[in-house]
Order: C-alpha cells, then sequence, then structure tokens
C-alpha cells in the first residue's frame, strides 16, 4: 500500500520558496482550497513530476521546465526548482527527491531543452543505486497506471475512449488498467514460456539434425526455426513502429484538436473561396448576356411609336381581313358555289344571288390587292412585334439587378475571407495544414503497417503448423537421444497453454469484478433512480445501463464524469497495487446532487484521498458535514501576488 | 459475462491459475506454476527470467523422467 506523508516543493509553479504540507496518517480526505490560477494544477503536478520527471498542462501537452520555475524566484536569480515526497510502500519508508536544473554550459536557460530533472530514491535514509531506483519506484507507482492515481476531471476524454475500441488511447488505458489489476505477472509468465517453448523446439531440431534417421526432418526444423526467429523479430519491430506512429497519431488529434478553432476558419475560407470563384463565372456570364441584350437597346427609345405603329396595323389587318373575307363569301354565293348563307344557314334564292352580283365591286382585282395588302400589313407588323419585343427595357433592368446582386454576394464574400485571413496567421495555417499532412501521413502508414503485421501474423501461423507437423513425424521416428529435448519441450507446450488459459479466465474474472464494483460506485455517486448500474466491454470501458435492461448510449459530460469516478473507485478496489488518489476537478460540471454525492463516497474510494477545488464548488462548511470525521486536514493555496501562492494550513 | 466469472471474481492470480491447472491441465507440476509465477511477480522481471525458467522446465522434466 502506498501511502504519502509529505510533499515539499522549492520555486515550483506558483509556488515561491520552499514550502510543504503533509498529509495525515489516517485514513481520509484532505482538501486543498484554492481559486482559479492559485495552483491547484500545480500541485497535481508535482507528484508527477516529483514520480515521473514530467509536468502536464492543458491538453496533456508537456510543460517546458523554464516555464515551472517560479518567476518571482527566476527574477531573483533562481535557476531550479525541486520537489520532494516523502511516502511509505510495502512497510519501507522512501523519500523521492527531483531536482531540474539548468545544464551545464547552458550559459542563459531559455527553454526546455537547457534543463535537465535528476533524482534520488532513499529508503530507510540511504540513497539506492541508479538502477534499483528505478526498479523500486516502478513498484511502487509504474507511470502507466498513474492516470488512476492522479486524477484530472479535465482530462476524461480519454476514459470515454475506452469505450470505443477502434481509438488509438483506449488500447493504452486497457494495459494501463490490466496493468494495476495484476494482469502482468500472468501474460509476462505466458510470454517467458512461449520464448521458453520456442528455445525447446529449437534444441528438438539440433537434436534431430544429429541423427542420420531424423536429421532431414531436422534439418527441416532448424530452418522453420530460423525464419521463425525472423518473422518474430519483424513483428515486433512492427509493432513497435505501430505504438509509436500511435502515439504520434494520438499527439496530432490532441494538436488539431486545439487548433480546432484554426482548422474551421480554414475550411470556411476555403469553402467561401470556392464560392467566390462560382460567382464569378456567374457574374462574367450575366455579362454576356446583358451585352447581347444590349444590342437592340437602343430601340426602347422608339417604343412608342413602335407600339402605335403596331396598333394601327393590327386595326388596318383586322379590315382587311374582314373585306377580304365578305368578298370571298360574297363571290361564292354570286356564284352559285354556296347554295346557303354561311351565316343564317338560308338558302340564297336567285334574286338574292343577283342583287349580289350587282354589289360586288367589278372584277377579281380589287379582292386581289386587298389579299396583297393585307400580306403587306402582316409581314410589317411581325417586323413591328419582333422589334417591340427586343426593345423591353424591363428585362434588361432585371438582367442588371441580378448582375448587381451577385456582384455584392461575392463582395460580402471576399469581405468575409479577408476578415477570417486576419485572423489566420500565416504560421498557424501552414502549422495546420503541415499537421494534416502530418496525420494523412501516419493514419497511411499506420494501415500499411498493420497489414504488414497481419501478413507476418499469417505466416507465423502457417510456419508453426509446419513446424507441427514436422514434431509429430519426428516424435514418431526418434529414439532415446531426442527424448529429454521433448520432454522439455513438452513441459514448456503444457505450461504455456496453461497460463495463456489463465490469461483469459483471469481477464474475465477482473472485468466481471470492476464490472460489480464500478456499477455499485455508480449508483451511490449518481442521482438519476432510472438508471440501474454500468455494463463492462473488453476494453473496460463502461456503458450506462438503464433499469429496463437498455444501454445509455450518449451521455453528457457530466455523466462521464460520475462514470470516469466510478471505474477509478473499482479500480481501486481490485488494484494489487494500492495508494492515494489525488483529485484535481473533481466535480468539473456536475450539479450540486452529484457534487454532494461524491463527496460522501470519497473516503471510501480510497485510504488517503487529496482533493483541489475551489471553495464555491465545494464549501468547507458542506465539506465538513458531509465527510464528518473522515476530513483530515484543511488547506488554503493563499495569494501573495499574481505569481506567489502560499500554502496556509486551516 | 461466463457465469465461472462471476462465480469466481474475487479469486487471486494463483487461486485462478490453480483452478485452471486442476481442471485442464492436471499433468503440469503445481509448484512449477508457482516457481513461474514468482519470477514474474509484479510484472516486474529480472533479465535473465527465461534462463531461470527454462532451468526449472529442464530440472523438473528431468525429474519426471
Amino acid at each position: 500500500m502506498l501511502r504519502i506523508k509529505s510533499l515539499h516543493l522549492k520555486d515550483f509553479g506558483a509556488f515561491k520558496g520552499e514550502q510543504a504540507f503533509d498529509l495525515p496518517s489516517d485514513e481520509g480526505v484532505t482538501v486543498f482550497y484554492g481559486e482559479n490560477m492559485r495552483g491547484k494544477t500545480t500541485l497535481l503536478n508535482a507528484f508527477r513530476f516529483a514520480l515521473f520527471g514530467k509536468i502536464i498542462g492543458r491538453g496533456r501537452r508537456a510543460v517546458s521546465f523554464h516555464d515551472m520555475i517560479n518567476w518571482e524566484a527566476r527574477a531573483d536569480g533562481a535557476r531550479s526548482f525541486e520537489v520532494r515526497l516523502e511516502l511509505s510502500h510495502a512497510g519501507a519508508d522512501y523519500r523521492l527527491t527531483r531536482t531540474c536544473r539548468p545544464k551545464s554550459g547552458a550559459g542563459a536557460p531559455a527553454g526546455h531543452s537547457d534543463y535537465v530533472a535528476d533524482y534520488y530514491l532513499e529508503r530507510g535514509g540511504h540513497i539506492l543505486p541508479a538502477q534499483q531506483a528505478a526498479i523500486e519506484l516502478e513498484r511502487i507507482l509504474p507511470e502507466q497506471i498513474a492516470r488512476f492515481f492522479l486524477f484530472d476531471g479535465e482530462l476524461l476524454q480519454e476514459y470515454e475512449d475506452l469505450l470505443h475500441g477502434d481509438t488509438d488511447m483506449g488500447p493504452k488505458i486497457s494495459q494501463a488498467i490490466e496493468r494495476i489489476l495484476g494482469l502482468p505477472t500472468l501474460t509476462k509468465s505466458r510470454d517467458t514460456l512461449k520464448l521458453a517453448l520456442d528455445k525447446a523446439e529449437e534444441r528438438v531440431a539440433v537434436a534431430a539434425q544429429g541423427d542420420q534417421k531424423t536429421r532431414e526432418f531436422g534439418n527441416q526444423l532448424q530452418s522453420l526455426v530460423e525464419e521463425r526467429e525472423v518473422l518474430t523479430q519483424d513483428l515486433f519491430r512492427h509493432e513497435r513502429d505501430l505504438e509509436g506512429l500511435r502515439a504520434k497519431k494520438v499527439a496530432i488529434e490532441d494538436d488539431m484538436r486545439r487548433r480546432e478553432r484554426m482548422a474551421t476558419l480554414l475550411d470556411k475560407r476555403d469553402r467561401l473561396a470556392g464560392e467566390v470563384g462560382g460567382l464569378q463565372k456567374i457574374i462574367s456570364e450575366k455579362k454576356d448576356d446583358i451585352g447581347k441584350a444590349m444590342a437592340p437597346a437602343w430601340s426602347a427609345i422608339i417604343r412608342p411609336r413602335l407600339v402605335v405603329a403596331v396598333t394601327a396595323h393590327r386595326a388596318r389587318e383586322v379590315e382587311l381581313q374582314s373585306a377580304v373575307t365578305r368578298a370571298q363569301v360574297l363571290h361564292s354565293l354570286a356564284e352559285g358555289h354556296e347554295a346557303s348563307c354561311p351565316t343564317c344557314l338560308q338558302t340564297v334564292p336567285p334574286e338574292a344571288q343577283a342583287k349580289i352580283r350587282a354589289m360586288l365591286p367589278s372584277g377579281q382585282g380589287s379582292t386581289d390587292e386587298a389579299q396583297r395588302e393585307l400580306g403587306g400589313v402582316r409581314r410589317r407588323l411581325d417586323a413591328l412585334e419582333a422589334q417591340l419585343a427586343v426593345s423591353n427595357p424591363e428585362a434588361l433592368r432585371l438582367l442588371w439587378a441580378d448582375l448587381e446582386a451577385k456582384r455584392l454576394e461575392m463582395y460580402a464574400k471576399s469581405a468575409e475571407i479577408e476578415e477570417i485571413e486576419k485572423q489566420l496567421t500565416g504560421d498557424a495555417e501552414d502549422e495546420l495544414k503541415g499537421l494534416r499532412r502530418d496525420y494523412d501521413s501516419i493514419v497511411r502508414q499506420i494501415a500499411a503497417l498493420e497489414e504488414g503485421i497481419k501478413a507476418t501474423n499469417e505466416k507465423l501461423a502457417g510456419n508453426a503448423n509446419y513446424r507441427d507437423n514436422i514434431q509429430k513425424r519426428l516424435d514418431k521416428l526418434a529414439g532415446g537421444q531426442m527424448d529429454s529435448e521433448r520432454r522439455r519441450r513438452d513441459m514448456a507446450s503444457r505450461l504455456y497453454e496453461l497460463f495463456k488459459d489463465s490469461v483469459d479466465v483471469y481477464r474475465d474474472q477482473l472485468r466481471h469484478r470492476v464490472e460489480a464494483d464500478a456499477s455499485r460506485y455508480f449508483k451511490l455517486l449518481t442521482t438519476e433512480q432510472d438508471y440501474a448500474g454500468l455494463r463492462i466491454n473488453d476494453s473496460y470501458g463502461l456503458m450506462i445501463v438503464h433499469r429496463d435492461g437498455s444501454d445509455i448510449p450518449v451521455r453528457s459530460a457530466g455523466a462521464e464524469h460520475v462514470v470516469a469516478l466510478s471505474l477509478v473507485a473499482a479500480l481501486q478496489n481490485n488494484a494489487q497495487l494500492r495508494g492515494p488518489i489525488v483529485i484535481d476537478s473533481p466535480f468539473g460540471r456536475l450539479d450540486g446532487g452529484h457534487r454532494s454525492r461524491i463527496v460522501e463516497v470519497l473516503p471510501d474510494m480510497a485510504d488517503q484521498v487529496v482533493l483541489l477545488v475551489y471553495e464555491e464548488e465545494l464549501p468547507p462548511a458542506r465539506a465538513r458535514e458531509a465527510l464528518k470525521g473522515r476530513l483530515r486536514s484543511e488547506w488554503a493555496l493563499e495569494r501573495q501576488s499574481a505569481r506567489h501562492t502560499e500554502l496556509v494550513k486551516r | 459475462m461466463p457465469d465461472e466469472a462471476r462465480v469466481n471474481r474475487d479469486a487471486s492470480v494463483a487461486d485462478t491459475i490453480e483452478r485452471v491447472r486442476s481442471d485442464r491441465y492436471p499433468d503440469v507440476d503445481r509448484d512449477l506454476v508457482l516457481e513461474i509465477l514468482r519470477l514474474h511477480a509484479d510484472g516486474v522481471v529480472a533479465d535473465n527470467v527465461l534462463r531461470q525458467v527454462d532451468e526449472a522446465i529442464a530440472q523438473r522434466a528431468a525429474e519426471a523422467n
């Protein structure tokens, strides 16, 4: 069991000079109250720096050592900072001191790379040699599982990643969880036994080569063993490269998330630029249309006269048409072609026909003349009407109005682009483009490596099949000289299979344990009565379960917070390695009801709990009432200046 | 989740592997299993752990002969 006894700071972050606090030996909660920018997260980082030599800022970015020296102390000439942690573990007392100072030869240190951080570890008052210190620190608190002890409520995204097996952080956190639960004892045993089995097979091959009866098989087996060696090394290299690429991908994703605003602006600018291009094309087309429409525009001047002429011609057309039609009908009646009147349908008697003949103008000539004139009027009418159509000023006005509207739209979008470009510095855009290029490249490389790994695994499986076949044939042929090697091989094989099966069985048990405990804590922490508990997936992601048995697939930041706390509590309950929890921002965006529940349940989560809060989110009176006898001490982070905070015990 | 996991959820590493051994691998020596676990306790292994495991297996194999 890891217990923290005290933490000493020297010129670390906001904490100027030498400052320290101790944690009570009794089980319970210690609360540190500090407003924003007073150093709460810095305290969390102090633990992190002492144990792992790292300091993490927002978005999990590493913080430069140069920036961690207290500003006021640095102005007074300080060039280093130090954190000392006193703790006990497995019955021994330790003192871990980690110091950051300028590298020798760095005249005026200006950046992170100008500094070096060294540590030494004492056990029972004796300084341990470097290698032993490293092993002991790894046993006390492996960095891989630190996130479950040094809990930053602002980094919940990674817990949500557990739900989605295809994220890159998810498997890392799963491994960390299994580490905390003690699975590595089994998995490392299994891996060692695999190596032992491989060696045993190699020895069988060498023994087989030593006998004429079995030499051929021995040679084949040896060749397969060598091939397996090569493939295994390839696989190891690929997997290591893949891990590196995945870590880079996660880092770029973090970086891109931080630059999301810039990315959004860039995308918007590119989209607007595309739209402006489109509008320019439309404007050009409209100008062409207007050009064509302007050609006959001069006739708008004579439009009124055209209208008068058209009206007159239409009237004349009607007159002429009537006259021609009347003449044609009368001729037809007069000459007896028609027996009845086409209008009243009465039979026309011969005397009426004679009368009509007398009325008719003499000869066909006048009718033909009327028809010729009618034709002429109609031709002139067509021409006049055509000219009238193209002289329409309204259509031209509409074209101009449309062109103006498009121009205005284009100017507005261009102005917006200009505004965006003012916010996009040249560097930011180039960096973002560079990030995107790198990201795409890494995604392609990951895909290629995954294909490569798959292919190598297939070859290894094929190799294993061939080796099995040869082993079986050898077993039938071999005599006494190979027996001992075969026995060793068979024993290694059985042991390997046993540990392999045990890993799966134990993993299932662990998941079930974590699920049960996390569910229990979740029901204590949540105020929602319709939630029945939590369900765990293969990567230790936890899904909220409704009391009707269905999953709650989408959840808020508040719900995520509660689930993450439930997981941390469940892991503490089940961990082989147990220790304190230091929680920064324990409440996130949770409401008062949830906050109260968290405060009440906290003492059950670990023997030592350190809370870093501000008074508004957890008023001291409420903390005292909720925690009752389990509140062990209270501290305040008191402002001395903008860059100087003092730890004061209340 | 298998019922077996539910029933045995509180079993330790040693208990779990012993249960699997006695159920499925009764021919495997129990003490050898514990020795291998001891060599890998807490997931921190020495550089020569492979040699130690190899020798442990060789010794048991010779004793079994």
